[in-house]
């Protein structure tokens, strides 16, 4: 493969053209300090909590950019008892981001930074960068985060608002560059590839597979999010009010092209299947206001009608817009050659759990359920032996979380020192 | 029985409102014999509602991958089966019963013999027999028989190798031409092969000699190729054109789909493609499908009133094109005049959602 280069437009923490060698002078220069590692986590939770309580500030430019509800899902991510909950699930002692820890009569651990985290981000979900560098900074990294050329520089605003938050804000701040540069600038890539102690990845196949492929040190770890598809469980009769439009905003949210997004739902069979197949179609056109989509490429537009056609020439009822934008499919089977995002959803009637384990791929993600109680234990604990890695509630398949794809990403972050205490 | 040419009218010569209702008549009883002959149709139809009223934009289209996935067929006749060239993986199989097929053959002779005359002549065709031979017949097959009936005698100037390539026999294409004279004569190429063919003979400095300047040049096929090779449209025809010493206009390029037989859309002077009165043309806008104005680009649907034995009278192409006349191109005709733009590039999932990996 060919190396082109065309620069790198280096955007925090000055905004200005870089050349490779400057870039990498940049980063090296992060790894000779010590600032990061000295500091005490009660100190980064401190000032990552203070940046959540800025980020509801009304003139705050993120506000602004991305809307309230996507700032306020980050900010409820970024606030202290949040985070000490993150770490707790994975059962980490906060501590020992600090000193040895004792866990045993004989044994301590220590958390270690992996080094230089370079971080690919995807360009469809907007901020998502941010929860992964906050990951990444707990674990006392220094980060380089590659932004898409999709997306707008959302790091910036929040890292100058870190920056403001104090002392220990700043030491963090100035521990994270973050770049942009052309995803075919394949030398800019390899050297930020080079640099990594730790690769984390966001995206679809062809870049996670590129990505991947890079150069690298012998020693890099790579932590890989996504490609995944994901689906959902339910029984109308456990649908709580209101659950019909969070349905509706899971499949919306992100234009349905993120691993966490809702591509065909089973619908226990209750008799009136195709007036929830209408409920659904309903609320999700009463939802298109709050969720803008791309205008479609015409290999998109192709790909709809071609799903539509399918699954009409199949048998099935179609609810669906004139144009793109909505399409809901009821069938008795589900066809696997019809998922194409953009608000195209399937739903598949089922009788009896068993009847679903089958349709669940290989690289599922999330399976959002609403069923009643005695179903919801045996559908998850059958179906985590098929991969699926999260069962959020309807409403919250894509916020955020950790674990995410079965990964213990703050884990993953550090390496864990182990010692023979005397 | 459904209308399918009007008695002494030429295929680019009706009105507006004339066109219009004629093929909307047409076009009624065309959905309704498939409804009744082909169950996926059946199946398709029932998601819309329609009556002979109904704007030829309401009517559902098959997109032109369906013809990959199902046999579709709307007729327990005898076929042929049609294939696609397959140049992108499966291949449309298309069922033509003997009805369909002379149907097809009347309106591509219909059409053709608008754009270069109804007098036989020597019809060179650049590929081998072979590829028009056997019960069933692949897209080039079928573009190389369109022209047959504007032949009077035909020349195959390439061989199939025992490897399956095609190879140029020179000594015939020679003998073709000493036998020609200075006669005007049709000759045919699927587009990628008549490059490459013409290519070979530039370098080895063919001469065609005297060459009548009323013959044509025609090919067709797809870009695909050709824009993988960064050759454009002009500089296709400038060297073709030049090595035979004929006008760039005497190459003509015609558009049509394997899906889709009998319907050809050849460039006119003017350089644009014409829609004959039974058929119709609409571009539909990404993202919206609306059907997208005079100089909008859009995706391409196809309809025609001639195909009984398979649901292939109105499909929706993996093509991009623009209407550039509703009616009156320069070139005298009338109806719809239209260019082809490009392919349809394939699509890459944006974000980290992902195909599904049973």
């Amino acid at each position: 493969m060919s190396i082109c280069h065309d620069g790198i437009e280096l955007l925090y923490p000055e905004a200005k053209e870089v050349s490779l060698i400057e870039f990498e002078d940049c980063v090296c220069g992060l790894r000779r300090r010590s600032a990061l590692l000295d500091m005490g986590v009660d100190e980064i939770l401190d000032s990552l909590d203070s940046v959540s309580r800025q980020l509801l500030n009304r003139d705050n430019e993120l506000i602004r950019a991305y809307g309230p509800d996507t700032v306020s899902f980050v900010s409820s991510f970024l606030s202290r008892r949040h985070l000490e909950e993150l770490i707790q699930i994975q059962r980490i002692d906060p501590k020992s981001y600090d000193r040895f820890v004792k866990v045993s009569a004989k044994k301590s651990i220590r958390k270690m930074p992996m080094g230089v985290v370079s971080q690919w981000i995807a360009g469809n979900v907007p901020l998502l960068g941010i929860l992964t560098l906050v990951l990444s900074m707990i674990a006392k990294n220094i980060n380089v985060m590659r932004l898409s050329s999709q997306q707008g520089d959302y790091l910036t605003p929040f890292l100058r608002l870190l920056l403001s938050s104090g002392a220990a804000g700043r030491t963090m701040s100035e521990n994270v560059v973050v770049v942009r540069y052309n995803s075919k600038d394949r030398g800019a890539a390899e050297s930020q590839s080079l640099l990594s102690d730790c690769r984390l990845i966001f995206g679809g196949r062809k870049t996670v597979e590129e990505i991947v492929e890079l150069e690298h040190q012998w020693h890099v770890e790579d932590i890989v999010l996504g490609p995944r598809i994901s689906m959902g469980v339910i029984d109308p009769k456990f649908l709580s009010p209101g659950g019909m439009n969070r349905l509706a905003s899971d499949i919306l949210l992100f234009d349905q092209l993120a691993c966490s997004s809702p591509q065909f739902v089973f619908v226990k069979n209750n008799g009136r299947a195709e007036a929830i197949a209408k409920d659904l179609y309903d609320s999700m056109k009463s939802m298109l206001p709050n969720f803008p989509r791309h205008p479609l490429s015409y290999s998109e537009t192709f790909d709809i009608c071609e799903a539509r056609t399918r699954l009409m020439m199949q048998g099935a009822k179609i609810f669906c817009s004139t144009g793109t934008r909505l399409t809901v499919s009821l069938s008795p089977s589900f066809n696997e050659g019809s998922i194409c995002g953009n608000g195209f959803v399937q739903l598949v009637t089922f009788d009896d759990l068993n009847e679903i384990y089958g349709y669940i791929p290989k690289n599922v993600q999330t399976v959002v359920v609403s069923l009643g109680e005695g179903d919801f234990a045996r559908f998850t604990e059958e179906a985590s032996r098929y991969g699926v890695c999260r069962y959020p509630v309807v409403g919250e398949s894509n916020l955020f979380e950790v674990p995410w794809d079965g990964i213990e990403a703050l884990s993953r972050l550090s390496s864990t020192i182990v010692r023979t205490d005397p | 029985m459904i209308p399918l040419f009007l008695d002494n009218v030429s295929p680019y010569s009706l009105d507006t409102d004339e066109n219009c209702r004629f093929f909307k008549e047409g076009l009624f009883k065309m959905h309704m014999h498939q409804v009744n002959n082909c169950k996926e149709y059946r199946n398709l139809a029932t998601n819309f509602s329609l009556t002979d009223r109904s704007e030829v934009s309401k009517y559902p289209f098959v997109p032109v991958t369906m013809f990959k996935e199902y046999d579709l067929r709307s007729t327990d006749a005898k076929t042929k089966i049609l294939k696609s060239s397959g140049t992108t993986g499966q291949v449309s199989r298309i069922y033509v019963d003997r009805v369909t097929a002379t149907r097809q053959s009347l309106s591509s002779y219909n059409i053709l013999s608008d754009f270069i005359g109804k007098e036989p002549r020597p019809y060179l065709v650049f590929d081998a027999e072979k590829t028009v031979r056997g019960s069933d017949m692949n897209a080039r097959g079928a573009a190389i028989m369109s022209l047959a009936n504007f032949a009077s005698e035909i020349y195959f100037l390439m061989d199939l190798n025992s490897e399956g390539l095609i190879l140029l026999n020179t000594e015939r294409l020679h003998g073709a031409m000493d036998r020609i004279g200075e006669k005007a004569f049709i000759a045919y190429g699927f587009t990628y092969i008549l490059w490459e063919v013409h290519k070979e003979l530039q370098k080895v400095g063919f001469s065609a000699g005297p060459v009548n300047s009323g013959s044509l040049i025609l090919h067709s096929g797809g870009w695909k190729k050709m824009v993988d090779l960064s050759v454009s449209k002009d500089e296709y025809s400038r060297m073709i054109s030049n090595l035979w010493g004929l006008k760039e206009e005497n190459v003509i390029d015609f558009y049509g789909l394997i899906e889709q037989g009998g319907m050809l859309y050849p460039d006119c002077a003017a350089g644009f493609k014409h829609v004959p009165y039974w058929a119709d043309l609409i571009i539909r806008d990404a993202d919206t499908l609306k059907e997208a104005g005079v100089d909008e680009t859009g995706l391409i649907q196809l309809l025609s009133l001639l195909p009984l034995s398979s649901p292939s009278h109105s499909i929706l192409t993996q093509d991009v094109g623009r209407i550039e006349f509703p009616d009156n191109c320069p070139c005298g005709r009338r109806g719809k005049a239209f260019t082809f733009v490009s392919r349809v590039e394939s699509s890459q999932v944006r974000g980290c959602s992902d195909v599904y990996l049973s």
